[in-house]
């Protein structure tokens, strides 16, 4: 154990006694104080100076009830659009992109249906419109 | 001879888990009301984002709800907890970032901010940045043993990982804080 492993704890766990692992402090208090080990210290501080500048917000009161609300509300489309694709939730832009996208699917698969049924010789105009409507009756025949 | 009366502040986070399994609310109230507010400020450190943090609290939360009955109990409740959040706020900024939705700064409105606080805010945003550029392991061993206070074994615990290679993280993340510091420095 030297001066090596100082450096490389204090580089791990910044320059606080308290936060380097128990087994480690032995170490800690042999070079904490000698010329080498404050200047690795002085380094180790920055980083934990730098962090401690992000302090915690002060607890919000009514979030423990928003939780609970939440984990009782029922699987409704509440929660289904929270998951939905950000693609339908985003911004205006995007939605307006992504029904377009969803438009232009639509209408080629329609279009793909229509040709399918007119290639598949039956050229009654209802026959067409039960295929897409869903008519099992049509269904059937391609079966 | 009058029965013992526990008080459910006294009842220890196991027996709670139980108690949800037969869907008892006062199990739950307690619980959120335990540990809903150090999972939300874990949550809002590794996500950048008080809003994004509280989804994954609930998410956290509406979890052990559904499965509360399949809790074994092998690791201590706050240990097991600190990973379904990890795992949830990783796996939402995965999300975020795979469908390029703009990620919630928490910045307060800055004209209705007293000055002393607006500083705070802008060290804290600097942290945030810094901590966001990490790679998420790091950030994640950086926050539960800097922040969170966890002992080394906990946090690799928690992180899946030995104690050895969490150190290695720390240190990783750490030197690369230094860096962007002294970038800024210069």
């Amino acid at each position: 154990m030297d001066i090596h492993r100082f450096s490389e704890l204090a580089g791990a766990h910044g320059a606080a006694r308290e936060r380097w692992p128990e087994p480690d402090r032995e170490l800690y208090d042999r070079f904490a104080a000698s010329p080498e080990g404050l200047g690795i210290l002085a380094d180790a501080e920055r980083i934990d100076a730098f962090l401690d500048g992000w302090q915690a917000r002060a607890d919000d009161a009514g979030r423990a009830a928003r939780i609970v609300a939440a984990v009782n509300a029922p699987a409704d489309g509440a929660r289904d659009a929270a998951r939905a694709p950000a693609s339908l939730t985003g911004s205006p832009s995007r939605r307006i992109a992504a029904w377009l996208s969803t438009g232009f699917v639509a209408s080629a698969l329609c279009g793909f249906l229509l040709g399918f049924t007119q290639a598949s010789a039956n050229s009654d105009d209802e026959t067409y419109m039960d295929l897409l409507l869903g008519s099992n009756t049509v269904m059937e025949e391609f079966l | 001879m009058g029965r013992a009366v526990t008080r459910i502040e006294d009842v220890p986070d196991e027996t709670l888990v139980a108690a949800l399994a037969r869907r008892d609310q006062r199990a739950l109230a307690q619980l959120v009301q335990r540990h809903g507010g150090w999972a939300a400020r874990f949550a809002e450190r590794m996500t950048g984002s008080p809003h994004i943090a509280e989804e994954v609290v609930q998410n956290a939360f509406l979890r052990l709800w559904n499965s509360a009955e399949h809790w074994e109990g092998r690791s201590r409740f706050t240990t097991w907890f600190y990973r379904v959040l990890h795992n949830l706020a990783v796996d939402e900024l995965r999300r975020r970032r795979s469908s390029h939705e703009e990620l919630d700064e928490g910045l307060e409105d800055p004209a209705a901010t007293p000055p002393q606080l607006l500083e705070q805010e802008r060290n804290a945003a600097r942290v945030r940045a810094a901590l966001e550029r990490l790679p998420e392991r790091q950030r994640a061993a950086l926050v539960l043993r800097h922040y969170e206070g966890c002992s080394q074994g906990e946090a690799a615990q928690i992180l899946g990982i030995s104690e050895g290679a969490l150190e290695s993280l720390l240190s990783r993340g750490r030197a690369t804080l230094r860096e962007q510091l002294r970038g800024e420095l210069h």
